[in-house]
Formats: C-alpha cells, structure tokens, sequence
C-alpha cells in the first residue's frame, strides 16, 4: 500500500522549504540515495518557486497543496495551486549561448526539473494546475544522472608512422574523466613518444581539470624535444581556451594532417 | 534563512564569498551585490562558492544577468570552489559553458592575468 503525505502552505516563498522538508523525507523513506533525494527536493523548490512566480504572480495569493506519494523505489509528488492555468509549452526554452548577448535564461527552472526527475506532467482543470513529478530509483551501478553529467569519455589512441601519436579524447574532459586523459598521455609519454595530436573533435567541454592535465603532459612533452598540438576544437572549446589564455600556450590548428606536420617542423 | 556575502578586493579584481543557500528567496539579495559592484565599476568578478550548499534556478538568473552587463563591457565574472551539488546545476543548465570554474580562488585569480 502506498503512504501518501500531504501539506497546504500559503504561497510564500519562505513556505517552500517546508514543502522541500516533506519531500526530503519521502523521497528518503522511498529508500532514495541522497543525490536522488536532493534532485527531488530541487525540482519541488524549482515547481513552487514557479507557482508563486507565474501562476499567482506573487506571495500570499493562493495555497500550494503538496502530495508526496511514497511507494517502494517510486517517489511521487503532486503540486496544486489555483493559480493562472500555466501552460509548460509557454515557457521558453533556455538559450545558453557563448555569445553573451543571446542568452535567454528564462525556462532554467522547468528545464532542470525534467532533467533531473523520470516524469514531469503538467494538467489545468477546474481544481487548478496540477503538476506531477514521478522519480524512480535507479539500478544499482547504473550511476550516471540525468542530463550526461558524469557520462562515461571514452579515449581512443593511435601511432601514426612518423611515431607521433594522436590521441581522441571523447565528450566531457572534467574533472572525472581528467585524469584518465592524463594517464593515456602519460602513457605515450613514458614510451619515449614525446610528439602528441589531441584530437579535440569531440570534446564537448574542458574543465580547469583538463587543462591541467594538457599542461602537465605539454611540460613533460616540451622537457624532452617533443610538442603537443591540438586540433579540430569545437568553437565553445575553443573559447575556453581564450578565456584562461591557453591559445596562446597551446599551437591549435583544424586538422590531424595539419597538426602532424607542425610536429615534423 | 538569509545568505552572508562578502566582497574583498584583490588588485582590479573583486571576490565575493557566498555563505548559504542561494534559492528563491535569497538570490536577489546576491543579484544585488553583484549588480552594486557592478554599478560601482567592477568588471572582474571571482566568485567563491565554497559555502554555498544549494543554488537553485533563482540564482542561476541572477549570475547570467551580471555576468551579460560586465561582459558588454569587456569583463569577466569566472567562479570558483562549487561544490559537486552546485556544479551540477551549473551542468544540467548549460552554464557550465559560459562560466569559467577554477577549483580554487587563486587560479581564478590567475587565470584574469593570464
């Protein structure tokens, strides 16, 4: 049998963390690891903060009634208010841009919420807006959350003729998959293999983490005759390269063949 | 519930430690010290997120909001010391793209001489 849980609050932003309180439990006796309990409460504080933004326009226009629905590995939450029937298809969707001038922050809340929970459904009817939220453990071992954080990179390596080695990383150099790329030059470098491509075709993203890792193997490159060069950055890449002044460190050129005929110089 | 802010100079460059949960209610009250450091010239914002334990959307709007008045006029706000939770969101959102984050105030400092 399901345990189901409920609590009416004024609209009112400092009611909220109540609600997230009644959700934390839930989500906690549904038997949720805490990451999970914590993305439950952060949708909940996403949806109300939207309910007394949006559908009253204000504090003190209406209730919030919360419904937390508790079974085995299930978590579900219920939200009604009365307030302007909110249609999801109206919120933009968020722009984020490295071009500072075409960010569109607006949507963000409702965007996080359907990345961080397995259902997010939203009904108008003469009760008013009811918005349901459905999260689900996961299996165990089956770690990686919503929205590609934490997903796996894989790295491919390959000796071309001349002994200059190309290495391509793949997805998200972070600080999870850094020191694996670190590692996978370390390793040709410890081979006597001093002249390194990165092939940065499809690096989404590089955190101070992969930079450092870049850094360290280019010393040790340089240190021994040999050179890192890179090529074929993605342009969001590519600006944080600019911004930290790595271009300036780092030769950058667009292709493979390019970057192999900088190392023959 | 309220958040602690405090700003400190380092040459050109401003620090400001968040100590609390930036959410709904308190992200304003951030929004507006950085808008008045803005407001006072500062271009070159570090922000040190060491004792922020939650952010949510609320906050996020507020940092693109400084972060596009001091980039129209050729600064930088770049982040420092977020916790696994807060850098998530900054993942989740797509800001993890526009935000440069160092892992500790001194390379965040750094990286404005670089």
């Amino acid at each position: 049998m399901a345990d189901v849980r409920r609590l009416v609050v004024s609209g009112r932003y400092e009611n909220i963390p109540l609600i997230i309180d009644l959700v934390r439990e839930a989500a906690a006796d549904a038997g949720f690891d805490e990451p999970t309990v914590y993305h439950c409460q952060m949708s909940v504080d996403e949806a109300c903060t939207n309910i007394v933004e949006h559908a009253y326009g204000g504090e003190d226009r209406g209730d919030i009634e919360v419904t937390c629905t508790v079974a085995e590995n299930v978590f579900s939450v219920t939200l009604l208010d009365q307030g302007q029937p909110f249609d999801p298809e109206s919120i933009p969707v968020p722009v984020i841009d490295s071009d500072i001038h075409r960010i569109r922050p607006g949507g963000i809340g409702l965007h996080l919420m359907r990345q961080l929970m397995d259902e997010v459904h939203f009904s108008f009817s003469g009760e008013g807006n009811r918005l349901t939220m459905v999260k689900r453990a996961r299996d165990e071992g089956s770690a990686p959350p919503p929205g590609g954080v934490g997903r796996e990179t894989t790295i491919k390596i390959r000796e071309v003729e001349d002994g200059a080695v190309v290495i391509s990383p793949d997805g998200r150099l972070d600080s999870t998959a850094a020191p694996e790329f670190e590692n996978t030059m370390l390793d040709s470098l410890h081979q006597g293999k001093y002249r390194l491509v990165i092939d940065m075709s499809s690096v989404t993203y590089i955190s101070s983490r992969g930079l450092k890792a870049l850094v360290t193997a280019w010393r040790i490159a340089r240190e021994n005759g040999g050179d890192i060069v890179l090529c074929s950055m993605k342009l969001a890449v590519f600006d944080i390269f600019q911004m930290v002044g790595f271009t300036k460190v780092f030769t950058i050129v667009e292709t493979i063949p390019e970057a192999l005929s900088v190392l023959r110089r | 519930m309220t958040i602690e802010l405090s700003v400190e100079q380092a040459g050109d460059i401003d620090v400001i430690a968040i100590n609390g949960r930036v959410d709904s209610r308190t992200a304003p009250e951030m929004g507006d010290c950085l808008s008045h450091q803005i407001d006072q010239g500062s271009l070159y914002l570090v922000i040190n997120f060491s004792l922020v334990d939650y952010m949510s959307s609320a906050g996020l709007r507020e940092l693109v909001s400084a972060l596009k008045r001091v980039k129209s006029a050729g600064g930088d706000i770049r982040l420092c010391c977020v916790p696994p939770r807060v850098n998530e969101v900054l993942e989740l959102s797509g800001l993890s793209s526009i935000f440069y984050v160092f892992e500790d105030q001194s390379s965040a400092l750094e990286s404005f001489l670089a």
